[in-house]
């Protein structure tokens, strides 16, 4: 173990820190979305095949490259990759596990601001009211008169209204998002000034059984909403909506077979990616806290089992379910694929509007979603954090304010600029991690070496895991990547030919200055983090470390 | 819900309650790797 490094306190802490990484909005909201958008139960099918063909191994070698890069002194991807290849540019392309999380924390930040933000606003009751339980409605009148004014007060608590339809540069939210915004940040520099045990892991300890709690109390609720509107259409008919296998699907105007359509198993992969973290540079991190003989197999394969429970049994039981049940199965329908966020913060404080002490309720789901985010911002932080411990041996509180200055700037694009973070979300959240993972994988299983790689995951390992993963990390897993890589590249030529923007930026208009602006301040900030690495690279206590790791 | 609703919510909530019980029982109830030194 590198001298001086901090080390987890406790092996159920580690579990639950790593398990809130992963856990976040995704768990609760995309899931939910991408199972009824995808075939329904069909879609668990490739959802279950990239698990076990990318997720299982690909989150085993990112553990195992924490551990190595942590007992050599690095605890983010820069130093690791360094250790793993030597080769000059090594470094720099490590640059990728600094670049993504933090991006990601810069937007991530401001939505978790929303949902602690909504939840004060729902306890208090200063979210809109739908007035009385009404007969079963079509699903045009659902949207117009339930779920309109809900939709508005999103628009109005991030300062969108004043802004229609990227006509507007600037976003002009509320005093109030501003002081949620500082209140999330100020929670995180507590906890990350602390530390590694007492900072991470105590939150972690806290805010996952929480989470856990919550979950399950709002499953049990409704589950148990009966029929209050129309006959048939309870959470059941729900589960139905969102289990039963739908194998021919309407997309693009044509009728297609779901297992047999490349989007089906694109958004199964992607929504892997997405749950379990991967790809981020963020799991390499939080492993490299541990000793050369901790298990990384058995460890794991738990953080990736609490984070499958969280999304497939509770993520599936709430918003799809509750909405069904108040608006029926094609408003629901029209609901899911406007996306995750008209699904947490339209369709459900309307639909808890409805139940006696919905208010509280909704206050519950929102505290949900902000535990969520919360474990997870902090996760998005701490390679950054590691990188200027470990590469500049500075001290971790400076790191921290460091740290914090770069993204109270940043996120404030996110706050003030029209569709910066939705910018940032497609470049870090959505382009970054399948390519990291491809260079990460690359670098593992073919040029450290596949056995010597086999062979290191294994080290103290409570769980020996079938050789069947090995195989799989070095030949499957790099094919899927380049596919959903290819995937995405023609996606985003044929947008790009279409006139269109970036895919996956929802409603962003193509050549809006804001877009614009976000990516030069992304461009920036990823030459601010080469020349960071270059840096550290050159100086003395590398240069002796690299000498004597070549000696 | 019909019969094929039940039949995939069953194989997905079988796997991932399957996958959390063996792995929280092993962590929290298994037995303990002896430390390196011995």
């Amino acid at each position: 173990m590198a001298a001086g490094r901090e080390r987890w306190a406790s092996r159920i802490g580690l579990v639950l820190a790593m398990a809130g990484n992963a856990v976040g909005l995704g768990n609760f909201l995309r899931f939910p979305g991408q199972v009824a958008s995808n075939g329904g139960g069909a879609f668990m099918i490739p959802y279950f095949v990239c698990f076990l063909l990318m997720g299982i191994p690909l989150m085993w070698l990112e553990w195992g490259m924490g551990r190595y890069g942590g007992v050599r002194g690095h605890g983010s991807t820069p130093g690791m990759f360094q250790l793993m290849w030597r080769h000059p540019i090594a470094k720099y392309v490590g640059v990728l596990g600094l670049f993504i999380p933090t991006v990601i924390l810069f937007y991530y930040s401001c939505i978790a601001s929303w949902t602690l933000g909504y939840a004060v606003l729902s306890a208090t009751g200063h979210l809109p009211q739908v007035p009385e339980v009404e007969t079963q409605l079509p699903p045009e009148e659902v949207q117009r008169r339930v779920l309109q004014p809900f939709d508005d007060f999103l628009k109005d608590y991030v300062g969108q209204s004043k802004s229609r339809e990227g006509s507007v540069l600037l976003l002009q939210p509320p005093v109030l998002t501003y002081v949620f915004f500082w209140v999330v940040v100020a929670l995180n520099f507590w906890v990350l000034a602390r530390g590694v045990a007492r900072g991470i892991e105590v939150l972690a300890k806290i805010a996952m059984p929480l989470l856990f709690l919550l979950a399950i109390t709002l499953v049990v609720r409704v589950l148990t909403l009966g029929e209050p509107v129309a006959a048939g259409q309870s959470p059941w008919a729900g589960m139905n909506f969102i289990w039963e296998p739908k194998w021919w699907i309407e997309r693009d105007g044509e009728l297609r077979f779901v297992l047999l359509d490349p989007k089906t198993w694109l958004a199964a992969a992607g929504q892997i990616f997405f749950t379990l973290s991967l790809g981020m540079g963020a799991i390499q991190c939080y492993a490299s806290y541990l000793r050369e003989d901790d298990d990384v197999m058995l460890t794991g394969l738990s953080t990736t089992s609490a984070n499958e429970f969280c999304e497939v049994v509770l993520g599936s039981s709430i918003a799809i379910p509750a909405a069904v049940t108040f608006f029926g199965v094609v408003a629901t329908q029209e609901i899911a694929a406007r996306g995750t966020f008209y699904l947490g913060f339209t369709s459900m404080p309307a639909i808890f509007s409805y139940m006696h002490g919905g208010q509280y309720l909704a206050c519950l789901w929102f505290l949900l979603l902000f535990f969520a985010a919360f474990t997870s911002t902090v996760a998005m932080a701490q390679p950054l954090l590691a990188f200027l411990q470990d590469e500049f041996r500075i001290p971790r509180v400076n790191a921290v304010a460091f740290l914090t200055i770069i993204w109270v700037v940043f996120s404030h694009l996110c706050l003030f600029l029209n569709h910066a973070w939705q910018v940032m979300d497609y470049w870090s959240g959505t382009f970054g991690p399948p390519l990291m993972a491809l260079v990460e994988v690359v670098i593992m299983m073919w040029i450290f070496g596949g056995w010597r790689m086999w062979n290191e995951i294994h080290k103290g390992a409570e769980l020996r895991a079938p050789i069947f993963f090995y195989y799989a990390a070095r030949y499957v897993t790099p094919v899927i990547l380049l596919l959903i890589f290819a995937g995405m590249i023609y996606d985003q030529v044929r947008a790009l030919l279409s006139g269109g923007g970036e895919t996956g930026l929802e409603g962003m208009p193509a050549g809006s200055p804001g877009v614009w602006i976000t990516r030069v301040a992304l461009l920036i900030f990823l030459a601010g983090l080469l020349w960071l690495i270059g840096w550290a690279f050159s100086l003395d206590h590398h240069k002796e470390r690299i000498e004597g790791a070549a000696s | 819900m019909k019969p094929t609703a039940i039949v995939f919510l069953l194989l997905g909530w079988t796997v991932a309650w399957t996958l959390f019980l063996y792995c929280f029982g092993r962590i929290l109830f298994g037995a303990k790797k002896p430390p390196a030194s011995e």
